[in-house]
């Protein structure tokens, strides 16, 4: 059954459906959503354990507001938001000290063999791992709105919405952090 | 679509495509909450419901606050919460000879945000002085070394032959009590012990010592105490050190995996840091096991492979994820052209921070929290005569991704974040270790 009608003609019975109804909606939401959910948390942390993790609470919010939740097409636009609040808490965690992992470094350095030429044709800032490193560092708000410009390839309308917040600033955001991450990269000082 | 925009599409898709359709995990209702029926009354009613809980919560609060009030001596500047919570530090206390060395006769475990002493730690019989301290992951479990000192206005000489023993300290912030325990180390003579530091897990020990001209890597894992040990070649011996000076433990420094090192090396034409898996087999193999990142200027005289603008103040180290060599200094133009030891200092304002090389290329990032501002500043020493000091920044603490960092600026220490530096308190009474370029502080 298309997911969508089904969660629609679930909430048109209202608040009569009952908790197999909302668990069954729940998990054909998960088996469409958790793969793009999780890879989305992925980018944001590099940490799996705590990408799964945030994905699950996302579900679990969802299950207890499905009652609240007046259209049931917005549930995917509701997950995803709650994946990046969860990626946010989770990162603020990392920074206490109390966090996952950092599994970064360990494949930089696996990858880094005794001699590699420092000097080589592959620069920092050709390297993808350095890149996600740099991005990871950016402020939570240029990171949301640059991994959903260049990974989702959200329209700014889209990042708007998903942010809450303006049109404008999702352009101002995303230029900023282009420009800081330019600078990281490139190893400009100033 | 600029390069850096696609860069950034690349990177973030490949690390996405870590996460296979296959290794999802199954959709488990047994762990999803039940969901909570809404009553009928509820949509009408919960702005008002949610009003009364606001005004519930505020006016038990501020009961609690007034009967639970004590009073807390208020933080020196906006420091922000996510730095760790304590320091130790060496810690200088007067001696009544009014003899003016620099001794650590005690240990204070301190507030990072306040500067205020919640612990005080002295050296167990016959020890008389700190060395140095180091901290794990934990925020509660250091390693320090202690020496012995029977007389202290007798010269850094004899002060630095006297025998050094390490010990564990343990803080207990529920009580505010730091305990010392002594490690089943051999116990070293202060002449030798060039520097000590524990991985952050607190289960290895790295220490490194001179034996006659021979420079030695030894890790201990605990609590078996086995031994693993490292030394160059004899044909790459000559004068050697680890370290830009002693007892400072950034000179061999663990990243966040337990398993990696850094070591800065002085001597025989690899002057610089270099990154070492402590899995290596023990053996005549520290430098050729070793991967050389950045170049530092040496006593020794050391001509550095790639020489940046850059100049460390103190020891460089890796960051805990392993990405980055750190170090706080300041850009000096002068010294690109100059490769190897240069004795000159800038003129005039410089860029100063903490500079972040990539341990894969060696290539200096960026410099972190700068700022611009003169590294020399002219001093009157005693006798009335004018004097040039170097004040430059010293990085004492990075977090695992090097977005914040804690150094100290001559005699004001400051948290860098977000680029920004925010200052926090710094008390005078931190000393610095004997023969270390940095002040005796870990977090």
């Amino acid at each position: 059954m298309n997911l969508i009608a089904a969660l629609s003609a679930r909430g048109a019975r209202g608040a009569t459906a009952d908790t197999r109804d909302t668990t069954a909606a729940v998990a054909a939401l998960y088996a469409e959503h958790a793969l793009g959910l999780t890879r989305l948390a992925q980018v944001m942390l590099g940490d799996r354990a705590a990408a799964e993790d945030v994905v699950h609470d996302a579900f679990c919010g969802l299950c207890r507001r499905w009652d609240h939740l007046a259209d049931p097409r917005k549930a995917p636009a509701y997950l995803r938001s709650s994946v990046l609040n969860g990626c946010r808490s989770a990162l603020r965690r990392q920074a206490r000290g109390g966090g996952p992992v950092w599994t970064l470094g360990d494949e930089a350095l696996d990858s880094a063999a005794p001699g590699a030429d420092a000097d080589g044709p592959l620069l920092a800032c050709e390297d993808r791992r350095i890149v996600l490193a740099a991005l990871r560092r950016l402020p939570h708000r240029q990171r949301e709105v640059l991994v959903l410009r260049y990974y989702l390839e959200l329209s700014d309308a889209e990042i708007a919405r998903t942010l809450g917040i303006g049109d404008s600033t999702v352009r101002s955001t995303a230029h900023r952090g282009l420009a800081v991450l330019e600078r990281t990269l490139t190893g400009e000082t100033s | 679509m600029t390069q850096i925009e696609n860069l950034l599409r690349a990177a973030t898709r490949d690390a996405a495509a870590e996460v296979t359709p296959e290794s999802i995990p199954r959709f488990d209702e047994a762990r999803l909450p039940v969901p909570r029926p809404r009553l009928p009354l509820a949509r009408p009613l919960t702005p008002l419901l949610a009003a009364a809980a606001v005004v519930l919560v505020v006016v038990l609060s501020l009961v609690l606050s007034s009967v639970l009030a004590v009073p807390r001596p208020a933080p020196a500047g906006p420091v922000p919460p996510i730095v760790p919570q304590y320091y130790v530090a060496l810690t200088t206390v007067s001696q009544p000879t009014g003899v003016g060395l620099s001794s650590a006769a005690e240990l204070t475990v301190r507030s990072t945000t306040t500067g205020t002493v919640v612990a005080r730690v002295t050296p167990p019989r016959p020890y008389g002085q700190f060395l140095l301290v180091d901290g794990t992951a934990d925020n509660r479990t250091f390693l320090v070394a202690a020496q012995v000192w029977h007389t202290p206005w007798a010269g850094a000489a004899v002060q630095t032959a006297e025998p050094v023993r390490l010990f564990l300290l343990h803080f207990d912030p529920s009580t505010d009590r730091a305990t010392l325990s002594a490690l089943r180390l051999p116990q070293f003579n202060g002449l030798n012990l060039l520097t000590a530091s524990i991985s952050p897990n607190g289960r290895q020990i790295a220490i490194a010592y001179q034996d006659g001209l021979r420079t030695w890597l030894h890790v201990y894992t605990l609590p078996s105490y086995a031994e693993r040990t490292w030394t160059p070649t004899l044909a790459q011996e000559g004068p050697s050190n680890i370290g830009l000076g002693r007892n400072n433990p950034a000179s061999v420094a663990w990243a966040a995996n337990d398993r990696t090192i850094s070591f800065v090396w002085g001597g025989h034409g690899s002057d610089g840091v270099h990154v070492f898996d402590t899995r290596t087999p023990p053996g005549d193999n520290l430098l050729s096991a070793s991967r050389f990142v950045i170049a530092t200027s040496s006593y020794a005289g050391g001509v550095p492979a790639n020489s940046s603008e850059f100049v460390c103040a103190s020891d460089p180290f890796i960051s805990g994820n392993g990405a980055y060599i750190l170090c706080g200094g300041y850009v000096d133009p002068a010294r690109k052209a100059h490769p190897g030891y240069y004795p000159n200092l800038p003129t005039g304002p410089v860029t100063q921070g903490v500079g972040e090389f990539s341990v894969r290329t060696g290539k200096l990032i960026t410099v972190l929290g700068a700022v611009r501002a003169p590294v020399v500043t002219t001093v009157t020493v005693p006798g009335g005569l004018q004097a040039s000091e170097e004040i430059a920044p010293l990085l004492l603490w990075a977090s695992p991704d090097a977005s914040i960092l804690i150094g100290v600026s001559g005699s004001h220490a400051f948290v860098v974040r977000n680029g920004h530096r925010l200052p926090i308190p710094w008390p005078a009474s931190v000393a610095m270790a004997i023969s270390s370029p940095v002040p005796g502080a870990a977090w």
